[in-house]
């Protein structure tokens, strides 16, 4: 059993007073009925007050109650506030700068399920779309350059799986430190200037197909993709037992270190897909540092009920999570607020999101 | 555990002084060797590696890297590493600079601005004990807020002083005492005191006793939670230390000064001999690890690499620190 902590005592001892309250009222002479013990509750305000907060808190704790209620109040705040927000080119625009976000998003919540973590996809999908725009821009074939830039990603998240696998170093670490390599790498590649692509094949994203932005549909196939892979296939199944526990899994000779290293790998081929759909979508080839992309998808998959400690969550949720930081980004920058006030929101809804997650299993002591 | 309190309160104080394991022993010989190698090769390759000007180049990455890297040891050691730390120094920093160019008299800016550490800090330890969030998470989302916080104060842009307003209050770390850069000196003297909290008090020793097995030492008595927030407070107090050093040193700083500067510093801590897990590591190790990081990156500046680099040494650094300490401790499974 846990130790308990000094809240969890303080807890219990509550919860003793109650009991002993209830003994005495038994032992009292006269009669005890349920109205007089209401009565008394009533008389004690702190105590039934105290039981409505526990309540409440504890439904708040229920996964997706939280997001559900944001999302909510966030929306009607916005409508209320900014008169384009709940028009249709607002709401598919939303939906466009959404799509690179969701298909990182798929490859961050299908390593998440699997009881991993991959900090360094930001700089990954970054540096698959420098690598495709780089090569756009020497003269290779477009089809090519974006296949160069889908194994850029699905090499980086080999790398991780190797790291994590071989060198038995923690996730978390060895993907920080990935971060700052590919970051690193992707100065290289461009030679630390900006850079623009003119190539209109290359810039496919910003088409409309049947009056729909292009990446709106890529978005969607991969949505379908996702889901299928993680509820009817045999793998999904796997991926969930594994990160479920995955002592368990190696107990029922599951080889724990071949999946861990094709989750990665697996997670990196979105990476690719996600970064040159965002090159493509921009055609602004500029190599980062700082808290950037993987900030708002770890955020949004959070946020989406996908568990830190893998074996929970699924893809819709991720996607209301996406939907979720799309919208409030976009609402913030219609309001004109200073733009690193979304950098703040997104920092503190990471930590509510694992505190909502972590506090109902114990969390971390 | 029970060994540790009892090695700790028994021996005489300054058995303490000395590393104990012989582990500990080979690391610190090993980074001396490390450190002569840099020293012979960029000798040859970098041609004004020993001059007065590097050397007052070198202090400063030394000194700032050193102080961040004090209050890390604490952290990584008693298991929660705080990666929140480049942008703590970024937004004191900027504080710091926002104050003494306003015109505000020096001690009421640096007292501000070594407050915004502490407060960063404090807020860091009550998410992870009374929100019982994973330490590396918190300290990844108050790596946003804060990084948020300092661009809203700097206002994005480098503030150059063009007057002499607050020049006061940057030079009180600028300049040399007995021909030794101040801001180094000011970075050995956090240290020697980091070294003496750490090794010779009772709340030093139990961060190695939290670090290696908390349960245990919560059934000793050792109010684990409490400590902990010390210890991140201590671990935001120093980066608001270091956020003084890097204004002093150009006479301001922006809100974008040290991004990824958490990546150095974890860097230095894993090399001086802490590990992911807790429980392991020393202020030795520490210091000696940040001598031998700083010279490679100066000695790189020399050579003229490009932020390439900057950023791919300490990352390659950090997963062969990382691997070692797997082989050692066998890892994460």
């Amino acid at each position: 059993m846990r130790q308990p902590d000094r809240g969890g005592s303080r807890c219990s001892r509550s919860t003793l007073h109650d009991m002993s309250l209830g003994k005495v009222s038994q032992l009292s002479p006269g009669s005890a009925t349920a109205a007089e013990a209401d009565a008394a509750a009533l008389t004690e305000p702190g105590k039934a007050q105290r039981a409505i907060w526990r309540k409440a808190v504890g439904l708040l704790l229920i996964p997706n109650v939280p997001l559900a209620l944001a999302f909510i109040a966030m929306l009607v705040y916005f409508t209320v506030k900014l008169p384009y927000f709940l028009t249709k080119p607002n709401l598919i625009s939303i939906l466009q700068f959404s799509s690179a976000t969701f298909i990182l998003a798929t490859g961050f919540t299908v390593i998440m399920i699997g009881g991993g973590i991959d900090l360094s996809i930001g700089a990954g999908s970054v540096l698959a779309g420098l690598v495709a725009g780089v090569l756009t821009i020497n003269g290779v074939p477009v089809a090519l350059a974006f296949l160069a830039g889908l194994l850029t990603g699905v090499a980086s998240g080999a790398v991780n799986g190797l790291l994590v696998t071989k060198m038995r170093i923690n996730p978390l670490i060895a993907t920080l430190a990935m971060l700052y390599v590919l970051e690193g790498i992707g100065y290289r590649v461009t030679g630390g200037l900006d850079d623009e692509v003119y190539n209109s094949t290359f810039l496919f994203a910003q088409q409309r197909w049947f009056g729909v932005p292009a990446p709106i549909y890529i978005a969607g196939g991969i949505l379908i993709l996702g889901w299928t892979l993680l509820r009817t296939t045999k793998l999904g199944v796997h991926i969930y037992a594994l990160g479920g526990s995955s002592s368990a899994a190696r107990q029922v000779a599951f080889n724990v270190e071949r999946y861990r290293i094709g989750l990665y790998t697996l997670g990196g081929v979105f990476t690719g897909i996600g970064g040159v759909l965002t090159a493509s979508l921009t055609g602004n080839l500029a190599p980062t540092v700082g808290p950037g992309i993987e900030f708002a998808v770890a955020t949004a998959v959070l946020l989406g009920g996908v568990s830190l400690t893998g074996g929970r969550g699924s893809l819709i949720g991720a996607l209301v999570g996406v939907l979720f930081i799309g919208a409030l980004a976009n609402g913030l920058v219609q309001s004109a607020v200073n733009p690193e006030l979304t950098l703040m929101l997104e920092g503190i809804l990471l930590i509510a999101a694992v505190a909502i997650d972590q506090l109902s299993q114990g969390g971390f002591r | 555990m029970s060994d540790l309190v009892a090695t700790a309160t028994e021996l005489p104080w300054w058995r303490n002084l000395i590393p104990r394991k012989a582990a500990d022993l080979s690391a610190s010989a090993t980074m001396v060797c490390v450190l002569l190698i840099e020293a012979i090769f960029f000798t040859v390759r970098a041609p004004d590696f020993w001059t007065g000007g590097n050397f007052s180049a070198l202090a400063q990455l030394v000194a700032i890297l050193g102080i961040v890297a004090t209050g890390m040891t604490f952290g990584l050691i008693s298991g929660s590493l705080d990666i929140s730390v480049g942008s703590t120094l970024a937004l004191s920093g900027a504080v710091l600079t926002r104050l003494a160019t306003a015109g505000k008299p020096a001690w009421e800016s640096i007292s501000l601005c070594l407050i915004v550490g502490l407060l960063v800090g404090l807020v860091n330890g009550l998410v992870v004990v009374k929100l019982r969030v994973n330490p590396i998470v918190a300290t990844l989302g108050m790596l946003g807020i804060a990084r948020g916080l300092a661009y809203i104060v700097s206002g994005t842009t480098y503030v150059a002083t063009t007057s002499d307003v607050g020049s006061s209050t940057f030079q009180i770390l600028q300049g040399n005492i007995l021909g030794i850069p101040r801001a180094l000196v000011f970075a050995a003297i956090v240290m020697m005191v980091g070294y003496i909290v750490l090794h010779l008090t009772r709340a030093g020793r139990y961060a190695y006793a939290i670090g290696q097995d908390a349960q245990a030492a919560r059934s000793v008595a050792i109010s684990v939670d409490r400590l902990r927030i010390v210890y991140l407070v201590v671990s935001g107090f120093c980066a608001g230390l270091a956020g003084w050093v890097l204004a002093s040193e150009a006479d301001g700083s922006a809100g974008n000064a040290a991004l990824g500067y958490e990546l150095t510093a974890v860097t230095v801590v894993v090399l001086g001999g802490a590990g992911l897990a807790g429980g392991t590591g020393s202020m030795i190790g520490t210091a000696l690890a940040t001598v031998v990081l700083g010279v490679l990156v100066d000695g790189m500046n020399l050579m003229g690499a490009s932020i390439f680099y900057e950023f791919v040494i300490p990352g390659v650094f950090l997963i062969a620190a990382m691997g070692l300490d797997s082989l050692r401790t066998g890892g994460y499974r």
